[in-house]
């Protein structure tokens, strides 16, 4: 178990809690909840990492990645 | 495969009394449909109201527009000032309404305020989503089910989907939601019609997140009320997420394929150093389009042979025949300042072709989908000044017109991020006028490296304003969630369609104010209160900055047009040494935003903070001069 920020560009992820409740509210709303499988598309250097969901990709700040904690799928 | 073989997907562990996902295929009685009135032709009042809702980037405003075809409006939502579009459909009886692309019913911006508002007091909606992101989008559309809300589902980007090897089982989700589902192109106009038809079935659909009627589920009307709480809110998004995932992994299948080229492209940009290089090439093409070709060759001959050579002469000959020449109202209204010469020749003159022009450029790039990579880009850098990634857009909007870029900063999240971009656009963004104006200065004076110093400069005082209004402000930057859509072609008639709702916006935001404000000028002018501005500010522009007297007058009108400043510096910069030019650039730029400026951000921001914008770019456009003056002259390197 680690979190989101700590991920490398291609791994597959399985997402289990994100943390900050305003956070969860924004993520859940774009289609990212628990134990859904994402991929890591992009690490921008010091800032939004974004993440692949099916067709669709979310850039999601540093600091949420931080409170997005998830497992190698 | 029929869906009752399918496997039951997760249930939602709090709720046990919700049924399995099962389609519902009892006969429900279809919401009220709007009635058609044919006879009661195109004068009638509307007597319902429909509202397109959809998450933000799936073709909503295409689709409107092909509804409505131009019989269209645009006008504000009350006490707001988000822009909503309305149109009239099936002959009169129906009003239909375009909303802000929203991901969910809640009111985290300005935006999805008007657009939770619009939609509940709506009698049916159509609710579009993309066959790109069909996870992402129905979540609003269960929202909206769970709300009690008759709508017509549209599945849009068809075509996008088939490229893409996605498949998507319309028929099957129609059974799981209960309400109709049908497939468009926008774009290619197909699918209006089945949809213009349909518009007379929408359905209030099924309930299943909380598996209504159970005892834990609140009714509709009762259910937006619940949300509102925070705890509550988690626990019935998580539910309704849950829900929508197990949908789609009945009626969507993914096909792995080769990366599209919109997929490649849309990867490419966002590594940093295509990113930068991009940035390099959008910023010298806008130097060239907008400052060079537009605030140049077309400024030149809209405002100088169009208006000064015939349609000021002719107004002021027109007043001639009124008021005696030099009379108080003559001067009034057709003097130099004159509320019928001068904002004219401004609005029609200067501002509509430079707003124009730089409008379809944004638009085109915000179509394509690159602006918003740049945001993720730039997200970094942003939250080291209080804001995130979103902040771009009314950034660079900025440079088109403040005014209009300080009414769009209510696409930022927190009242926080507002107050900081509204200051930093207020004070450190020079306008398209003012550019044009600059850029022709600095063609006669320094060229490129003078250019290169006072944008070095202008970044500067934005990082140092920026960090500071970080450091004393209360709260702190709230993090990026964007999403990403696909980089594609422009379509030109979204890119047509959103340069003339900016455009329209604007003239009607800022004509009246410009011509509150040649009044205002004129009256000054009239009763000689002008000159002793000019007076009293002329030592501290010789003293302070080591310019001219005759600079004040300049800064004076920069107040007025931003770009007047600049230009009454043409007449002294024969008499300017490089240094004393670039401060009193520097100092124009950061001086008090245009008289237009000034009251949208009174409008938008309130009084205090008007205020205090006001008088901190005093302060800062004097500090800032008196330091690069003296800096200049020890550093030569101009």
């Amino acid at each position: 178990m680690t979190t989101l920020d700590q991920a490398a560009v291609g791994d597959r992820l399985v997402i289990q809690t994100i943390r900050n409740p305003q956070s969860a509210i924004m993520a859940l709303r774009l289609g990212i909840a628990a134990g859904e499988q994402v991929e890591l598309a992009a690490r921008i250097p010091g800032g939004p990492l974004v993440i692949q969901r099916g067709a669709l990709q979310i850039a999601l700040g540093r600091d949420i990645c931080k409170d997005i904690e998830v497992h190698l799928s | 495969m029929t869906a009752s073989q399918k496997p039951t997907p997760p249930q939602s562990p709090k709720s046990p009394a919700t049924p399995p996902l099962q389609p519902v295929t009892a006969e429900k009685p279809a919401a009220t449909p709007p009635k058609d009135t044919a006879k009661s032709g195109p004068q009638s009042t509307p007597k319902q109201v429909m509202v397109l809702a959809g998450n933000p980037n799936v073709g909503k405003s295409v689709i409107f527009n092909a509804l409505t075809g131009s019989y269209t409006t645009v006008s504000n939502y009350p006490g707001t000032t988000v822009d909503i579009p309305k149109g009239i459909i099936n002959g009169g009886s129906t009003l239909l309404q375009d909303t802000p692309g929203v991901y969910g019913l809640s009111s985290l911006t300005e935006e999805e305020s008007v657009a939770q508002q619009s939609i509940l007091a709506a009698d049916f909606i159509i609710n579009v989503v993309s066959a790109l992101s069909l996870e992402r989008d129905l979540f609003l559309t269960q929202q909206l089910i769970d709300y009690g809300k008759p709508l017509v589902l549209v599945v849009n980007q068809m075509d996008e989907a088939r490229k893409r090897h996605i498949t998507l089982d319309l028929s099957l989700l129609e059974k799981y939601l209960g309400v109709p589902v049908l497939p468009c192109i926008a774009i290619e106009n197909h699918g209006i019609d089945a949809i213009r038809e349909a518009i007379r079935q929408a359905e209030t659909g099924n309930h299943p997140p909380c598996g209504n009627p159970t005892p834990d589920c609140p009714a509709p009307d009762t259910l937006a009320q619940l949300e509102e709480d925070p705890g509550t809110q988690t626990r019935i998004y998580g539910l309704r997420r849950q829900h929508v995932n197990a949908v789609c992994s009945h009626v969507a299948a993914y096909t792995d394929q080769k990366p599209t080229l919109s997929q490649t492209l849309g990867q490419w940009f966002l590594n940093p150093i295509v990113g930068a290089l991009s940035g390099v090439i959008i910023l010298l093409s806008l130097y060239q389009i907008v400052g060079v070709w537009i605030a140049g060759d077309l400024v030149d001959f809209t405002e100088g042979t169009i208006m000064l050579d015939g349609v000021i002469p002719a107004v002021q000959s027109l007043l001639g025949l009124l008021f005696a020449e030099g009379s108080i109202p003559y001067r009034l209204l057709g003097g130099e300042f004159g509320v019928l010469t001068m904002s004219i020749q401004y609005i029609f003159g200067v501002l509509f072709p430079l707003v124009l022009g730089f409008y379809i450029y944004v638009s085109v790039l915000e179509d394509c989908g690159y602006l918003p990579r740049i945001a993720v880009l730039l997200d970094g850098a942003l939250s080291k000044i209080g804001l995130n990634g979103r902040a771009v857009i009314p950034l660079i909007i900025g440079l088109g017109c403040v005014t209009m870029a300080t009414v769009s900063t209510r696409v930022l999240t927190t009242q926080r991020e507002r107050t900081i971009t509204t200051a930093l656009l207020a004070i450190t963004v020079p306008c398209s006028a003012q550019l044009g104006v600059i850029i022709g200065l600095m063609a006669i004076t320094g060229g490129l490296k003078a250019w290169l110093v006072y944008m070095a400069i202008l970044f500067t005082i934005l990082v140092v304003l920026g960090s500071t209004l970080n450091h004393l402000l209360p709260g702190k930057s709230t993090p990026l969630v964007l999403d990403l859509p696909p980089m594609r072609m422009p379509c030109w008639r979204n890119v047509a369609r959103k340069t003339w709702v900016r455009t329209v916006v604007f003239l009607k935001e800022a004509a009246p104010l410009f011509l509150l404000g040649s009044l205002l000028v004129s009256v000054m002018q009239v009763t000689g209160f002008l000159t002793v501005f000019q007076q009293w500010l002329s030592p501290i522009t010789q003293q302070l900055l080591h310019l001219p007297g005759e600079t004040a007058q300049a800064f004076v009108m920069g107040t007025v047009r931003r770009d007047f400043g600049a230009a009454g510096l043409y007449y002294l910069a024969d008499r300017l040494t490089a240094v004393q030019l670039m401060t009193a650039l520097i100092v124009i730029t950061l001086f008090v935003p245009c008289i237009a400026s000034v009251a949208v951000i009174w409008k938008e921001r309130g009084l205090k903070e008007c205020a205090a914008v006001f008088l901190s770019s005093w302060l800062i456009a004097f500090a800032a001069g008196a330091l690069l003056c003296r800096l200049l002259a020890v550093v030569p390197i101009l």
